[in-house]
């Protein structure tokens, strides 16, 4: 199901209203019942791989409590969760492409093989629920959290259904506690969910996915001139974020509703001021993850200087092929990466922001350096959103050797769509609270609202559903 | 109530948000000939829809089809000449037919002869399919469906999951902004005095459609509104001779209405309309005849007409479907002089 479909708009007021009827212990068993429903009805045979992942790791983590001493049979159960979740990953995300990877590269050294291919839709959300219960598992075995005693907590901290298909990538020594304890609904929470659930949709049906019809043609395009593949992809970025942060939003904003909280998984990255500033604010649940997880893995602050590079190579590298099965994502990935390296040793040789030298020079420095951090960030995106390899490259060509112009007016489009959201963000960002708009004026707020709503019911595109994300 | 100004003190923004909306939604309600500011798409719909609920005339001949046969003139009826009317809609699909003839007879006299026009296009099988299993199809349909029925009629066509699929999308359209979304879409941009006139694009356009269709009965040539560039309807048609070399029909939809109007004991004159040149022989086109002909074997009430000539040079189409100005004349040149004559005898016939 997804957020932005009629079946949603009738699912969650019948769950929402039995839910605040109900007690904490019901409250949790209705949820859990309403999540399975809500993943099952895209298809429910996929159920299943989220039934294993749950009890593999709920036995794992019980196994870990039980042997504290044991540190071998600790490693067993922790191999186990990890070899499940990435085995049920592996085998249903990447098989296809690591097997026709295979056989192009033998079939390039004259020796053709015939592979099986698998032919069935890639799970939805199975990259988030994945990673979501093995961070579970591997805090258990660090020590760092108590395993849940009842089960069906646990299977809900696994599937709650906000956040089940595209995060953000919740960790359980946030989502379990309070998976446990006795909610409170208050008013404000109530305001402000509902505000982010309205804001969330905005990004995503009128922002997203009305940049969504100004961009495809484009990247579908061979002859596109270079100025309108740059177009594209600097309206993938925002298209990208409006998709994944509406998501996210709307993701918070239930929750919210229910008297939960989820962890912020976007913090205005499109203001961000340089490249190493807006990996921390973008898909945050995502790329903590790779910090914690696999980064710190990798070497510790001691490492050589050498080594943390190759490290952060890996962990992009990673995240690349964590966002699909296609070279398009490695490559990504890679250049992110390679992107993120060459600013760590230019960033210092760049002038900066400066306390000493008054605000509008540090305004002026704060733009430029959104805008080029807005460059630099959604170049490699062209490899993110072409269809192939070697469509990328074409798109590559065409800005490099035919400039060409921009078809007229596409860019006012692009800045209408954009226009209201940013203004929204501007705000947010200096107020230094994503709720700032509840401190402006009664007839301004509530120009906002109803802009927004009307936004999305009556400029919004309702014809492309899916978030770009669920097939991560 | 003391639980609400509370609330209210809270956060006065919210609530005067969702006032604003109520009420705004509301009125939406009230204005008058909103319709007449909407996408010519669905206003045409409504028009027909219109015709067929609140007309005080009732006509002889009743011709039902999509968007080529609406280029057929409509014939306004006197002592000796039967009346004609072209309820033909573009893109509404298959299976509207019996529905809208269901309603007609709910509202009006019985016709004496029902002409069924549609191409044989609309009964391709993967046009045919479950709305819910394929939600494309609904998406090139749903405009006008929603418009043209009322819930209530809706629910009486579909059934099971059919039948969810479709209450969902009435529910959106509950809201008069979602329904009304290209109304508010097309004000946008548009100068004051326009809108404070009323007489924006949009509606000077429907005002003037609606006048199109109530000279010519029903008739609107959609080949007079769009240009295509030179050299269109040729690589079109070519294409199209391909593309109809092979595919399946599903004849249910016709012999669903075929059977209805037997019930009410209707005549039902399938007519086949030209088209461009070799498209009526091609595989699929004659499979298409080859139905029409079996209909008029197992059906004593329906018979099978077509024109002297069923193959017009590509230069009376627009893009290879819809007729050109100049074919349009041609066609009802040929209809109103050699075709109206036949249907007048096909009722003279049985009475």
């Amino acid at each position: 199901m997804v957020f932005n479909s009629i079946d949603f708009l009738l699912f969650f007021p019948v769950v929402y209203i039995i839910y605040i009827l109900l007690r904490k212990r019901e409250q949790n068993f209705l949820l859990l019942i309403a999540s399975y429903f809500f993943y099952g009805y895209w298809d429910y045979r996929y159920l299943s791989l989220l039934f294993i992942s749950t009890i593999v790791d709920y036995i794992a983590s019980i196994g870990i409590e039980n042997n504290p001493n044991d540190t071998n049979k600790k490693k067993i159960y922790l191999g186990l969760s990890i070899l499940s979740n990435l085995s049920i990953l592996g085998f249903f995300k990447y098989y296809n492409f690591f097997t026709l990877s295979a056989k192009a590269a033998l079939d390039s050294v004259g020796l053709s093989i015939n592979p099986i291919l698998l032919n069935f839709a890639l799970p939805l959300g199975i990259s988030f629920y994945t990673f979501q219960t093995m961070s579970y598992t591997i805090d258990v075995y660090k020590g760092q959290l108590k395993p849940a005693k009842n089960f069906f907590d646990f299977a809900l901290y696994v599937s709650f259904f906000p956040q089940l298909v595209a995060g953000p990538i919740e960790r359980a020594t946030n989502l379990l506690p309070q998976i446990l304890k006795e909610r409170t609904i208050t008013f404000t929470e109530v305001e402000r969910g509902t505000f982010l659930i309205l804001l969330g949709f905005f990004k995503k049906v009128y922002v997203a996915d009305n940049i969504a019809i100004l961009i495809d043609p484009i990247f579908m395009d061979k002859t596109a001139s270079g100025a309108m593949v740059a177009f594209a992809i600097i309206g993938h970025f925002f298209q990208l974020y409006g998709d994944f942060a509406g998501y996210s939003d709307i993701a918070r904003g239930l929750s919210k509703l229910m008297g939960f909280e989820l962890m912020r998984n976007f913090d205005h990255p499109i203001l961000s001021r340089s490249v190493g500033d807006f990996w921390r604010r973008w898909h945050i649940s995502f790329m903590s993850w790779l910090r914690d997880y696999v980064y710190f893995n990798l070497g510790d602050k001691n490492s050589s200087e050498m080594r943390k590079n190759i490290n952060n190579l890996i962990v992009f590298f990673l995240s690349g092929l964590w966002h699909g099965a296609n070279w398009t994502f490695v490559l990504w990935g890679s250049f992110c990466g390679l992107a993120n390296l060459v600013y760590k040793y230019v960033s210092p040789y760049l002038p900066g922001m400066d306390e000493n030298r008054g605000k509008v020079y540090n305004v002026v420095m704060h733009v430029l350096g959104t805008i080029a951090t807005v460059i630099v960030i959604s170049f490699p995106l062209v490899f993110f959103r072409s269809s192939s390899v070697e469509m990328s490259f074409i798109h590559l060509h065409s800005l490099f050797t035919n400039f060409g112009d921009l078809e007229p007016k596409i860019l006012d489009k692009l800045v209408k769509v954009l226009f209201f959201l940013v203004a929204i963000e501007i705000h947010q960002y200096i107020k230094k609270d994503e709720f700032s708009l509840f401190s402006i004026p009664v007839v301004p707020r509530t120009f906002v609202y109803v802009s927004l709503f009307y936004g999305i019911l009556i400029l919004g595109n309702f014809n492309k559903n899916a978030f770009i994300y669920f097939v991560f | 109530m003391h639980l609400f100004i509370s609330y209210f003190k809270k956060s006065p923004a919210f609530f005067l948000a969702i006032i604003i909306i109520v009420v705004f939604e509301v009125s939406l309600h009230f204005i008058p000939n909103l319709h007449y500011y909407d996408g010519t798409g669905s206003f045409f719909v409504y028009l027909k829809r219109d015709l067929v609920e609140n007309s005080k005339e009732d006509f002889d001949i009743l011709l039902l089809g999509d968007s080529r046969s609406l280029s057929l003139m409509g014939v306004k009826g006197d002592e000796s000449h039967p009346s004609l009317y072209n309820l033909s809609l573009p893109a509404a699909g298959p299976w509207y037919y019996k529905y809208l003839l269901k309603k007609y007879l709910k509202y009006h006299k019985k016709p004496k002869l029902i002409v069924w026009s549609a191409d044989a296009f609309v009964l391709k099988k993967e046009k045919t399919g479950k709305f819910n299993l394929n939600p494309e199809i609904w998406n090139e349909f749903k405009h006008r469906l929603l418009n043209l029925f009322s819930y209530s009629e809706t629910l009486e066509q579909y059934e099971g999951r059919e039948l969810f699929f479709i209450s969902k999308e009435y529910l959106a359209t509950s809201l008069y902004s979602v329904r009304y979304r290209q109304v508010f879409e097309s004000m946008i941009g548009a100068r004051l005095s326009t809108l404070m006139s009323g007489e924006t694009a949009m509606y000077i356009r429907n005002k003037s459609i609606a006048s199109l269709v109530q000279n010519s009965n029903g008739q609107i040539n959609l080949g007079d509104f769009f240009f295509a560039p030179e050299g269109t309807s040729e690589s079109e048609t070519k294409k199209f001779l391909e593309i109809y070399k092979e595919g399946e029909i599903n004849s249910e939809p016709l012999e669903q209405f075929i059977e209805f109007c037997r019930e009410n004991e209707l005549q039902v004159v399938e007519m086949n309309l030209p088209k461009a040149e070799g498209i009526n022989s091609t595989p699929y086109y004659t499979k298409g005849k080859q139905i029409m002909m079996e209909m008029t074997k197992k059906y004593d009430n329906v018979t099978y007409m077509e024109f002297d000539t069923m193959h017009y040079p590509v230069s009376y189409f627009g893009e290879s479907i819809h007729y050109s100005t100049s074919g349009a004349k041609v066609l009802n040149k040929e209809f109103l002089e050699k075709v109206y004559p036949r249907l007048v005898e096909e009722i003279n016939a049985k009475k």
